[in-house]
């Protein structure tokens, strides 16, 4: 059938809003990829069984059989399972059509190719390296002790927005000391980090110069 | 007398040649591909990586990935090469790439240091969202939308024509030959653009703005606090100006008809239809050159 409001129906669908992922999507899809990966590694390797040979004479000599319109005694009594029975079967029912589920939904993962390891050894300047291990400097823990202490200065209002920042950069410090590890050497991240100190120096000079 | 002054001078060219620590540095490499249709964005989410994001023919969306791990001993830095994650995969219209470090359960993170470098080849017109945590992102010749927050990542962008936008913390950001409408915001860090075509603002905290505002720039707006910020101009600017530095300073040529009120603003207005570089910060400078 033709669309007679085409441009109308297109303009409304564009004006649809768009919506973000929410924050902690990872994390919660975390666990059914690596489910999802296992799975996946894990199907193939399935063993796989062929029926007996006896059984297609079995079928076959059923299927010689000429129909006569009496239903055998034997077939009479599958429709009247035991109770036990059934509830086997519905939960094998169930689990063939959640498995059927989760193939039919899986996120199609990439094969990986070419994966290959490799040993090279680099030298690194423990000037570098020590950067990052460096001692905090006592006066930031002057100011924490200060401030610990019900005190005139840590209450101003302009001392608690240094304080805020220095607080701010440093947990932006301790995370980024935490991603360096002790064998960090990137030297983006420790100009990124020289920064900050330069910074945090800089507000706890304004700091003491208050006390 | 004379060996003790061999012997001094020996000590003092260890000193200045300083210790060093040799790093086994071993390296994982491996490759995912999957195919890619229009309609379909990619959704890049990284931690500790360098990440490459570049055009390529072909609907199919490659990525090659170096897993690196690297500590004195070998054996740990082996051991611990296989705490990274790359897991690759489409759901509905989105590719995931995704490459972390992943850990069982009260397992201690790894004595290494880890880095992943990931290049993702694909088609130009894809929209990117990307998400980078302590490393670099570099993304050049691409033409969809493209969409990046980091955390201690630095920027790189370059020849791209479709809508950015950028949140970056602690990261600088440093683009140039951009086409399309740009907006970055930036926390403790720089911005530096050059050759930009369209329409951009400009959001900064504690940094640096530094912008070549050539001849086919559009509107541009920063709004900075704490940040100095300079204007690379031509010797005949087409733009108008508006700008103000709240506590701070407003530097512009003296050959050029600026309009200043007071040492904190300065505006020039050259015709309704000229775009205008709007400025405005904060405890910072502003430097038109």
């Amino acid at each position: 059938m033709k669309e007679l409001n085409h441009t109308t129906l297109r303009e409304a669908l564009n004006r649809l809003p768009e919506y973000a992922a929410p924050e902690g999507i990872w994390e919660s899809m975390e666990p059914a990829l690596d489910m999802d990966e296992q799975l996946a590694a894990g199907i193939p390797r399935l063993p796989e069984y062929v029926p007996p040979a006896s059984i297609w004479a079995h079928i076959e000599a059923q299927l010689d059989t000429p129909d006569t319109g009496a239903v055998p005694a034997r077939r009479q009594r599958t429709f009247f399972l035991r109770p036990g029975a059934v509830r086997s079967y519905s939960a094998a029912a169930a689990l063939a059509l959640l498995l059927a589920a989760w193939w039919f939904w899986r996120p199609a993962g990439a094969p990986t190719t070419g994966a290959k390891m490799a040993v090279t050894q680099e030298v690194v300047d423990d000037q570098l390296l020590d950067a990052n291990r460096e001692a905090e400097d006592d006066a930031f823990a002057l100011v924490r002790q200060l401030c610990g202490n019900p005190s005139s200065v840590c209450s101003e209002p302009e001392f608690q927005l240094l304080k805020t920042e220095l607080d701010e950069l440093t947990s932006a410090k301790s995370a980024l000391k935490s991603a360096l590890g002790n064998f960090g050497d990137d030297p983006e991240l420790h100009a990124q980090l020289a920064r900050i100190e330069r910074e945090r120096s800089n507000l706890l000079r304004q700091m003491m110069s208050m006390i | 007398m004379k060996i003790k002054l061999l012997f001094s001078m020996g000590l003092l060219i260890s000193g200045w040649a300083g210790a060093q620590t040799t790093l086994q540095v071993v390296t994982q490499t491996l490759q995912k591909t999957v195919p890619w249709k229009p309609g379909y964005e990619v959704e890049i989410n990284g931690e500790k990586a360098e990440v490459l994001v570049e055009p390529a023919t072909g609907n199919k969306i490659t990525v090659n990935a170096e897993l690196i791990a690297k500590h004195p001993s070998l054996d740990s830095a082996k051991a611990d090469v296989k705490a990274w994650k790359l897991v690759v995969s489409t759901v509905g219209k989105k590719v995931y790439i995704r490459v972390y470090i992943g850990l069982p359960a009260g397992k201690p993170l790894p004595a290494s240091n880890l880095k992943a470098k990931i290049t993702v080849q694909l088609p130009a017109q894809c929209p990117v969202n990307l998400r980078n945590k302590f490393g670099q992102a570099r993304l050049d010749g691409l033409q969809g939308p493209v969409a990046l927050d980091g955390d201690f990542c630095a920027f790189s962008l370059t020849n791209l024509s479709g809508k950015i936008n950028v949140d970056s913390r602690y990261g600088n950001v440093d683009a140039r030959h951009l086409d399309g409408p740009v907006n970055i915001q930036v926390k403790r860090a720089d911005i530096a653009l050059a050759d930009l075509h369209g329409d951009c603002r400009v959001t900064s905290e504690y940094g640096a703005v530094r912008v070549d505002a050539g001849p086919k720039t559009g509107n541009l707006t920063v709004d900075a606090t704490k940040s100095d910020v300079v204007l690379d101009v031509p010797a005949q600017p087409r733009h108008s100006f508006d700008l103000k530095a709240g506590y701070g300073q407003v530097s512009v040529p003296k050959n050029l008809p600026f309009t200043t009120q007071n040492a904190q603003t300065a505006s020039w207005q050259q015709g309704q239809n000229s775009p205008l570089l709007r400025v405005s910060t904060s405890f910072g400078k502003i430097t038109v050159q």
